[in-house]
């Protein structure tokens, strides 16, 4: 049957990030540049996130978030493939035995990717931008922006989280905060 | 269609932020924390998910190192962040700092928001310290003073005002008493910030906002982030519940002791100006300001004679303690009179008696 899993699924208790973090975050950049949202991805996650025993949750919250999250995904993309294909075990297949298929999409994703992301630390107030280039790019820790910044490691924080907020609502053109 | 980014995408995806860092520490309580603030919302959720992609996304970001941050820091117009940094050190660590004051964006970036770690710090040492009592402050004619709570957050104090302050392990609960205060609240998801003003309660989630009480209202400004007005259950009054109402940066609430709301537009760089002692009246009746000036002022007391002049309106920015330059603002008033006894000044309409 089509609707068979072509491969089996950790249980959640046990996530692969590694495995599945890749079609998450080709997910997840999706939604921060099409205006499209993520909600319906958070709602289930939220659902499911509520089932578990919050003595396991806390244990590792993050590879519970990841791990759901990922399943999820994983399960949307099934389902949009179904409603693409009524019904081609034959594509299907394909599919299965080849899922790194779309790479040609991955390139184009990545360059616009690069753009985007020049355009959006542009946007940003230039203590902000620089806090975040030494972060992120020369991968200083708080301490050692603060000192080449003459900035307290509380306001170097500051700057760095709020960078980051905005990085994330500047990937949508559209986005609330132009 | 083309949705457009959440109105609350920066101020969750700033929280998030904040949990992205407190999570490297690995510790249970913030493991804990982190749990109960996913399970609280689904948008939590969804912003903790794309900030998260986002700042992967600038993982590889500019490998051939292009830009050069030394430009861009030498570009820096410094005396600002050395400025900034000064006022960041002499405070203690858990401070919010103060945004730069200057920047053009100030009201976009300014944030008053404590490192998680140091909220999470402060939570403990409340929660370590058994019930607390009502802390009372207070100011009198003519004082402003600020105070650093512990769990971060800054209270500053109008003139003549009086507030109590209660912290706990669950939540931290500010009762105004009288006059006005503007509160910069320390992010802590975990224990809601509330203040309660006669009938009215606000509760806020890291954001700045002021609360005014009037002898005949309570005004709720924002100045950046949301916070929920709704009626106090402290102060149950029977009468039917007409809140709660959601107020974003640049709104104002004005409630009356029935409960009924009036929204208004207000520009957040005039809510404060009061810290400046400047006063500033868009529409306001004069009995407001008479009153407003006796906020700051001992000698002249401003007394408006009757209720009709008092209903009057005006507007206009003024030196909170020079009530002279409203004086001579007055006079221009054709129908105005003045009259001294001691240190009250009465101010009478004329036509009245005279036509």
């Amino acid at each position: 049957m089509t609707a068979k899993t072509p491969q089996r699924l950790p249980s959640p208790a046990k996530p692969a990030l590694a495995q599945y973090q890749h079609a998450l975050h080709r997910y997840l950049m999706r939604r921060l540049r099409s205006s499209e949202d993520a909600a319906d991805l958070a709602q289930e996650v939220y659902l499911r996130m509520l089932r578990v025993e919050n003595s396991e949750l806390v244990r590792s919250p993050l590879d519970y978030l990841y791990g759901i999250a990922s399943h999820v995904v994983y399960q949307f993309r099934l389902r949009s493939q179904r409603e693409l294909v009524t019904f081609d075990s034959e594509t299907v297949a394909q599919v299965s035995e080849n899922p790194r298929e779309p790479v040609r999409d991955e390139v184009a994703d990545r360059l616009e990717a690069q753009q985007q992301l020049n355009w959006a630390l542009e946007q940003l107030p230039p203590t902000h931008r620089i806090v975040l280039i030494l972060r992120k790019r020369d991968r200083l820790s708080d301490r050692q922006i603060a000192e080449r910044l003459n900035l307290s490691v509380h306001t170097v924080k500051k700057y760095l989280f709020q960078a980051q907020a905005r990085m994330r609502t500047l990937w949508n053109p559209n986005g609330a905060d132009r | 269609m083309s949705r457009q980014v959440p109105a609350d995408a920066l101020r969750i995806a700033e929280e998030a932020a904040q949990w992205m860092d407190a999570l490297e520490t690995g510790d249970p309580q913030t493991n804990s924390a982190f749990s109960a603030w996913l399970r609280a919302s689904p948008r939590h959720i969804e912003e903790f998910l794309l900030l998260t992609a986002a700042d992967q996304a600038l993982d590889e970001f500019d490998a051939g190192q292009q830009i050069d941050v030394d430009a861009l820091i030498a570009k820096l117009p410094d005396n600002v962040v050395s400025l900034q940094d000064a006022v960041g050190e002499q405070r203690a660590p858990s401070a919010p700092t103060a945004p730069p004051a200057h920047s053009a964006t100030r009201m976009r970036w300014a944030a008053s928001i404590a490192a998680v770690g140091v909220g999470l710090l402060a939570v403990w040492m409340w929660s370590t310290s058994g019930v607390r009592s009502w802390e009372p402050y207070g100011t009198t004619v003519g004082e402003q003073r600020s105070i650093e709570l512990p769990d971060g957050s800054l209270l500053q104090l109008n003139a003549r005002s009086r507030v109590e302050v209660r912290l706990s392990a669950e939540r931290r609960d500010i009762r105004l008493l009288e006059g006005e205060a503007l509160f910069k609240v320390a992010h802590d998801a975990a224990r809601p910030f509330r203040v309660h003003a006669d009938n009215t309660v606000v509760r806020a989630i890291g954001t700045q906002f002021n609360v005014r009480r009037g002898l005949s209202d309570t005004v709720v400004s924002v100045i950046e982030g949301r916070v929920q007005v709704s009626r106090d259950s402290e102060a149950s009054t029977g009468q039917p519940a007409t809140l709660p109402e959601l107020l974003v940066a640049g709104e104002q609430a004005r409630v009356v002791p029935d409960g009924q709301v009036t929204r208004l537009k207000v520009n957040p760089e005039d809510v404060g100006v009061w810290r400046q002692r400047r006063l500033v009246f868009r529409d306001s009746t004069l009995g407001e300001i008479a009153d407003e000036f006796n906020r700051f002022n001992r000698a002249p007391k401003i007394v408006v004679a009757d209720a009709e002049l008092r209903a009057r309106r005006f507007g206009g920015t003024f030196d909170a303690d020079d009530p002279q330059a409203l004086l001579r603002f007055l006079r221009t008033e054709p129908d105005l009179t003045f009259d001294a006894q001691g240190a009250t000044l009465v101010i009478r309409a004329s036509t009245a008696a005279t036509q």
